[in-house]
């Protein structure tokens, strides 16, 4: 268990991705009641999952590349996520999509996930130091 | 990049929700009031909400983590306008009313009371879902803390 | 010796911080001072990152903070580390010293 390994950079990637998902969120839940607002939604486990397995390089869009560079790297600090539109049955009168009770729903869990992994890297700390400490 | 952004999103959604329930209240406070310094009865007000950009610029908004096809700069509330409801209100006879026409009518508000309830609970609802946005995002902000304890 | 040998093998981050081949548990002159120098370089860069990420912080360049937050406790491991890597050299020259006589 290093401070640099594979299991830390997808904790942190996962940090960032979570935070920018809570920011979608925070955006639906706020334009709740805006005429014509479809919702959003950030999605990355599945990029996630396959960049940590080391599998196919991240393929980087046009746009993407503008902004990274295609020697960029090319493991979970690649992942940027997918931001789509949720999609929407039938669109009330107003032509929101926003659902209520989904995006509390996503709230919550999207929290929880980011708490979890922050604790995860903060128990890492702590082992590694009193390890080190301790190292007689 | 995100976390500060997203609490000004939920914020602006806050504001709008709050400015909206003093709309709500204005109307109901008026839903009995036949004579405005205008002249004629009070007319029923509304909001019109739109999504705004919420940090400076829209290169700030862009440059955020996730980039796609429907990536957008407009993300926060705002209240584009403020308008009033010209459709009449109820007619009702009444020739000792102090408004009264000249035939004995008097013109009411065009204020529903019950609707004016319903807009009431939608935005507490919905302010109360931006308040546990904020809540959530604190959270967030307080664990990432404890990684340094 | 077996005291700088225990740290190696107790703390197995050393090869990663350190450059690219010989661990601490090897001592032969040039390559143990190369990688302790190059050792030391990456505790250093580990610190810089650690106040720039403070930084980004305070002037709104970044707004998450765990991004501070873990580049912090990077820079600390890697110095604590470092540390303990001191305190054991020092603890076996003057153990080398002492044989001498």
């Amino acid at each position: 268990m290093t401070i640099f390994d594979r299991t830390m950079r997808l904790l942190e990637r996962t940090l960032d991705l979570r935070s920018a998902r809570q920011r979608v969120i925070a955006s639906n839940l706020a334009n709740e009641e805006t005429p014509g607002y479809r919702a959003s939604e950030l999605n990355f486990t599945e990029q996630l999952r396959s960049a940590h397995r080391g599998g196919l390089p991240i393929v980087l869009t046009a746009t993407q590349s503008r902004h990274f560079g295609v020697q960029g790297p090319q493991d979970v600090r690649a992942v940027t996520g997918k931001l789509s539109e949720v999609p929407a049955g039938d669109l009330p009168l107003d032509a929101n999509s926003v659902n209520l009770e989904l995006e509390m729903a996503k709230l919550s869990d999207n929290a929880m996930q980011y708490n979890a992994a922050a604790t995860i890297i903060a128990k890492r700390f702590e082992g590694l130091l009193s390890a080190i400490r301790d190292a007689r | 990049m995100d976390m500060m952004d997203g609490m000004a999103v939920s914020v602006s959604g806050l504001d709008a929700q709050r400015r909206r329930l003093n709309v709500i209240a204005s109307n109901l406070a008026n839903a009995q009031s036949t004579h405005t310094p205008g002249g004629g009865p009070y007319k029923r007000r509304d909001v019109i909400f739109r999504s705004a950009p919420v940090s400076g610029t829209f290169q700030q908004t862009f440059r955020r983590v996730a980039d796609g096809p429907t990536a957008r700069a407009l993300e926060g509330v705002s209240v584009a306008r403020v308008v009033e409801d010209s459709k009449p209100g109820q007619l009702i006879y009444d020739p000792h009313h102090p408004d009264a026409d000249p035939k004995g009518f008097v013109r009411l508000p065009n204020v529903n009371v019950m609707e004016e309830m319903v807009n009431m609970i939608g935005a507490s609802r919905a302010y109360e879902a931006n308040v546990q946005a904020i809540n959530a995002t604190r959270a967030m902000w307080n664990k990432a803390l404890e990684i340094g304890r | 010796m077996s005291q700088i040998h225990g740290i190696g093998s107790a703390v197995p981050a050393i090869p990663d911080i350190g450059s690219a081949g010989s661990a601490v548990s090897q001592p032969g002159s040039g390559g143990f001072m190369d990688s302790l120098k190059a050792a030391i370089g990456k505790v250093n860069d580990a610190q810089l990152q650690g106040g720039q990420a403070v930084d980004a912080l305070l002037t709104g360049q970044t707004q998450d903070i765990h991004r501070t937050m873990v580049a912090l406790q990077q820079a600390s491991v890697s110095f604590q580390l470092m540390m303990q890597v001191r305190n054991k050299l020092v603890t076996a020259y003057e153990e080398i010293q002492r044989m001498q006589i």
